[in-house]
C-alpha cells in the first residue's frame, strides 16, 4: 500500500464526509445524499463480492447469504437485544465472516467444488438462511423484524447525514480493502488461484488459507455493509434480505467493470445503479431487468474481461466523450435531473470504451497509438494484460512505487 | 400414519415434475457442460403457453404441445447456436443464462402480470382427477408428469447405451476434441441435443400448468429444488435424476408434514450439501464421472 494510494483514500473520504454539511450552503435536494447513499452501498457490496470470486475466480452465488447475516444481526440484536446499533456493526462483520469461514471450510476442502459446483453451493447457503431464518421465530419467523433509527454521535449528523456517513466509510474500507489486498503478496496469491491452482499450490502458494481469508474479508465486508443497511431499510423481511437481486447486481456489477482490478467493481456498481435508478424514476421499473439481464448476457458473449481495463486504455477518449456528452445534456435539458446527464455521459464514455479500435483509427493522429487496446473482438491480450502473474501488471507503471 | 403415507404419496409426485424440469438441465450439463438456468424461464413460458392457448380456445391443454414442442425445439437449437458460437461453457453459461431468466421471467410477468393464473376448470378436465388407490388419492397430471419423466428418462439412458447417435453423444460428453478426431459432427448433434432438452422443457412447462397455479417467482424455487435434483442423481446421468428428484420429493414432502411448509427447502438443502461433500458425481456414480 502506497503513501500516494493512503492519501488519496483519505482526501475522497474527507472531502465526501463534509457533503452533507454543505446542504446549508447550497441547499441541493436529499435525494442526492440518498442516492450516493445507495451507490456507496453498492461499491462496498460489489467489491465484497469481488475479493474471493473476482480475485480467486470462485464465482460466489451466495452474497446474500453475508448480507443477510449482517443485516439480521443488527436488527435482530438492537430490537430483541438492545444493544447499542454502532457496537453492532462490527459483530455483524464477524458473525458474516464466520459463516464465510464455514461456507468456505466445507467447499474448499474438495477440489471438485469449482466453478459452477461452487456457484451452486453458495447459492443453495443463501436459501437455506432464508428458509431457516423464516421458519425459526427467533430470527424472523415470518414477521420482519423492525430497527429504529439510534441516538447518533453529534458529529454525525442527522439520520440521513448518519447513514451516508457510515456507508462512506464502509465502501471506502471496502475499496481500500481490495486495493490493499490487490497490491500484496496475499492479493498474487489470490490472482495465482484464479489462473491455475494446481500451479499455484505446486510452486508454494497455501491456496486453502488463502482462499478461506479471502472469504472471510469477503463475508466480514458484506456483513458491515448488511449492517448499516437494516437501518436504511427500517423493516427488515426475509423477501428483501435474501432475494436473489443481491448476487445478480453484485455480479453484473463486478462482470461490468471488469473483475480482475480493484477499481472494476466500483465503475460497475456506479454504472448499473446509476441507470437502475434512472430507468426506475422514469417509470421503466419493470424494464430495468430486462436491462441487467442484456447487459449480463452482452458482457459474457462480447466482453468477459470487463470495462475498466478498456476504460483506462483509452482513457482521453473516453472523458473526452463523457464530458461532451454531459455538457451537451446538460444544455439542451433532455431528462430531469444531473442523474440523467450523469447516465448519458456514462452511456457514452462505455460506448467509446468498447468500439473497436479501428473505428477511432481515423479520429487520430497516428494509425496506433502506444495506448491503443486490442481490437474488441481479439479479447486474449487484454485479459493477460489483466495480470496473471502480477495483478500490478494491470496497474500500469506509473501507478506502481 | 395414514397422513404420511399420503404426503409420500404426494411428495412422490411432485418429484415427478421436478424429474421432468432435471431431465433437460441434466442432458445439456452433462454433455454440452452447458449449465442452462435458463431452462427454467422455459418451463415457466411452456407453463403459460398451455394456459394462454387451453384458456382462449377449446384446445385440450395437452394439445397445446403440439405447438409448443416445436417451437421450444427451437429456441433450444438457438440457444446451444450461441453458446456454441462464442464458446460459452461452464461457469460462463451459468451467467449467460441468467441473465436470459431474468429476461424471460420479467417478460413473462409484463405479460401477464405477477398474480397467480390459473387454468379454469372448464378448460382444464384433468387438474380435479386422481386416482384412488385404498385411502390414498393420486393426482391425475402428477400421476402423467412422473411417468412421462420415467420413460423419457429410460429412454434417453436406453437411447445413449445403444443408438450411435447416443454412443457419439457420450463421447462428446467425455471428451469433444477425441470424439471430432473419430468423425463425429459435435456441432450438429450439439443443435439437436440442445433442442431435444428444450422440448422438455416445454413437457414439463405443460405439466406444471395443468396442475398447479402459475406466477412467475415460481421459476426461482425451482432453481434450488432441481439443482439439488441433478447434482445428487449425478449430472448427465438422467434415471439417477429421477431417482434423486423422488428422494427429495417424498423427504421434502414428509419434512413439511412433520414441521410445516417452511421446513421443507432446509431438508432438501441439507441433502444437496451432504451430497455435495460425500457424493460430488452423484448418488450412482463410482468416480469422477464428468
Amino acid at each position: 500500500v502506497t503513501r500516494r494510494a493512503l492519501t488519496t483514500f483519505l482526501a475522497v473520504g474527507v472531502a465526501l464526509w463534509f457533503l452533507p454539511d454543505l446542504r446549508g450552503v447550497v441547499d441541493f435536494p436529499l435525494f442526492y445524499l440518498l442516492f450516493l447513499y445507495t451507490t456507496f452501498f453498492w461499491i462496498a457490496q460489489a467489491s465484497s463480492w469481488n475479493v474471493l470470486s473476482g480475485y480467486t475466480g470462485y464465482f460466489s452465488f451466495g452474497q446474500a447469504a453475508f448480507f443477510g447475516v449482517g443485516v439480521y444481526t443488527s436488527a435482530i440484536l438492537v430490537n430483541r437485544h438492545g444493544w447499542d446499533f454502532f457496537v453492532t456493526i462490527p459483530v455483524a462483520g464477524v458473525a458474516s465472516a464466520l459463516l464465510a469461514l464455514g461456507v468456505g471450510g466445507l467447499a474448499f476442502r474438495l477440489r471438485q467444488l469449482r466453478g459452477e459446483i461452487f456457484a451452486l453451493l453458495t447459492l443453495a447457503v443463501s436459501f437455506i438462511l432464508a428458509s431457516v431464518a423464516r421458519f425459526s421465530p427467533a430470527i424472523d419467523g415470518g414477521q420482519g423484524i423492525a430497527i429504529s433509527p439510534p441516538d447518533a454521535p453529534g458529529f454525525l449528523g442527522g439520520f440521513n447525514d448518519m447513514i451516508f456517513r457510515l456507508a462512506l466509510v464502509i465502501g471506502l474500507l471496502a475499496v481500500g480493502g481490495a486495493y490493499a489486498i490487490q497490491h500484496s503478496r496475499f492479493g498474487w496469491g489470490l490472482f495465482s488461484i484464479r489462473d491455475d491452482e494446481g500451479v499455484a499450490e505446486g510452486l508454494g502458494v497455501p491456496t486453502f488459507r488463502f482462499k478461506m481469508a479471502a472469504i472471510a474479508v469477503t463475508g466480514f465486508l458484506a456483513g458491515i455493509s448488511g449492517s448499516v443497511h437494516s437501518l436504511q431499510i427500517g423493516y427488515v423481511t426475509v423477501e428483501d434480505v435474501f432475494s436473489l437481486n443481491l448476487a445478480l447486481f453484485v455480479i453484473l456489477m463486478s462482470i461490468l467493470g471488469g473483475r480482475n482490478h480493484w477499481l472494476g467493481p466500483v465503475v460497475g456498481a456506479v454504472f448499473v445503479f446509476t441507470m437502475q435508478d434512472r430507468l426506475a424514476s422514469a417509470g421503466f421499473e419493470r424494464w430495468s431487468q430486462i436491462a441487467i439481464g442484456s447487459i449480463l448476457v452482452l458482457m459474457v458473449l462480447f466482453a468477459r474481461d470487463g470495462l475498466y481495463l478498456r476504460l483506462r486504455a483509452r482513457i482521453r477518449t473516453v472523458a473526452a466523450a463523457f464530458v461532451v456528452v454531459f455538457v451537451l445534456s446538460s444544455l439542451l435539458g433532455v431528462g430531469g435531473s444531473v442523474f440523467d446527464h450523469l447516465l448519458f455521459a456514462m452511456f457514452a464514455g462505455i460506448l467509446v470504451a468498447l468500439v473497436p479500435a479501428a473505428w477511432l483509427r481515423p479520429l487520430r493522429r497516428t494509425a496506433l497509438a502506444p495506448d491503443e487496446p486490442a481490437p474488441a473482438d481479439a479479447d486474449v491480450p487484454v485479459v493477460e494484460a489483466a495480470g496473471s502473474l502480477d495483478p500490478s501488471a494491470a496497474v500500469g507503471p506509473e501507478e506502481r512505487s | 400414519v395414514s397422513i404420511y403415507v399420503q404426503s409420500a404419496i404426494s411428495g412422490l409426485l411432485v418429484g415427478g415434475i421436478f424429474a421432468m424440469m432435471a431431465i433437460g438441465l441434466s442432458l445439456v450439463w452433462g454433455m454440452l457442460k452447458v449449465v442452462n438456468i435458463a431452462h427454467f424461464a422455459l418451463i415457466l413460458l411452456g407453463g403459460y403457453l398451455t394456459y394462454q392457448l387451453a384458456a382462449t380456445t377449446t384446445l385440450d391443454p395437452f394439445l397445446t404441445l403440439l405447438f409448443s414442442v416445436p417451437a421450444f425445439f427451437v429456441v433450444g437449437v438457438a440457444m446451444q447456436w450461441v453458446f456454441e458460437r462464442f464458446d460459452v461453457r461452464h461457469f460462463n453459461s451459468l451467467l449467460l443464462s441468467f441473465g436470459l431468466f431474468i429476461i424471460v421471467i420479467r417478460v413473462i410477468s409484463n405479460i401477464w402480470s405477477a398474480d397467480f393464473r390459473r387454468l379454469p376448470a372448464a378448460d382444464n378436465p384433468y387438474a380435479t382427477q386422481s386416482i384412488i388407490v385404498g385411502d390414498f388419492a393420486f393426482q391425475l397430471p402428477m400421476l402423467l408428469a412422473f411417468v412421462t419423466a420415467v420413460v423419457i428418462s429410460a429412454a434417453v439412458a436406453v437411447a445413449l447405451r445403444r443408438t450411435y447417435f447416443g454412443k457419439a453423444l457420450r463421447a462428446i460428453g467425455h471428451d469433444p476434441q477425441v470424439a471430432a478426431a473419430f468423425g463425429i459432427d459435435a456441432r450438429r448433434m450439439g443443435l439437436l441435443l440442445g433442442g431435444f432438452a428444450s422440448a422438455t422443457g416445454a413437457l414439463a412447462g405443460t405439466f406444471v400448468g395443468v396442475s398447479s397455479s402459475l406466477f412467475p417467482g415460481q421459476a426461482v424455487e425451482w432453481i434450488g429444488l432441481v439443482f439439488t435434483v441433478v447434482i445428487v442423481g449425478g449430472v448427465g446421468n438422467l434415471l439417477g435424476a429421477v431417482v434423486a428428484a423422488l428422494i427429495v420429493g417424498i423427504v421434502s414432502g414428509l419434512a413439511s408434514v412433520a414441521w410445516g411448509a417452511s421446513a421443507a427447502p432446509i431438508v432438501t438443502f441439507v441433502i444437496l450439501i451432504v451430497a455435495l461433500l460425500f457424493r460430488p458425481y452423484g448418488l450412482f456414480s463410482r468416480g469422477a464421472a464428468t
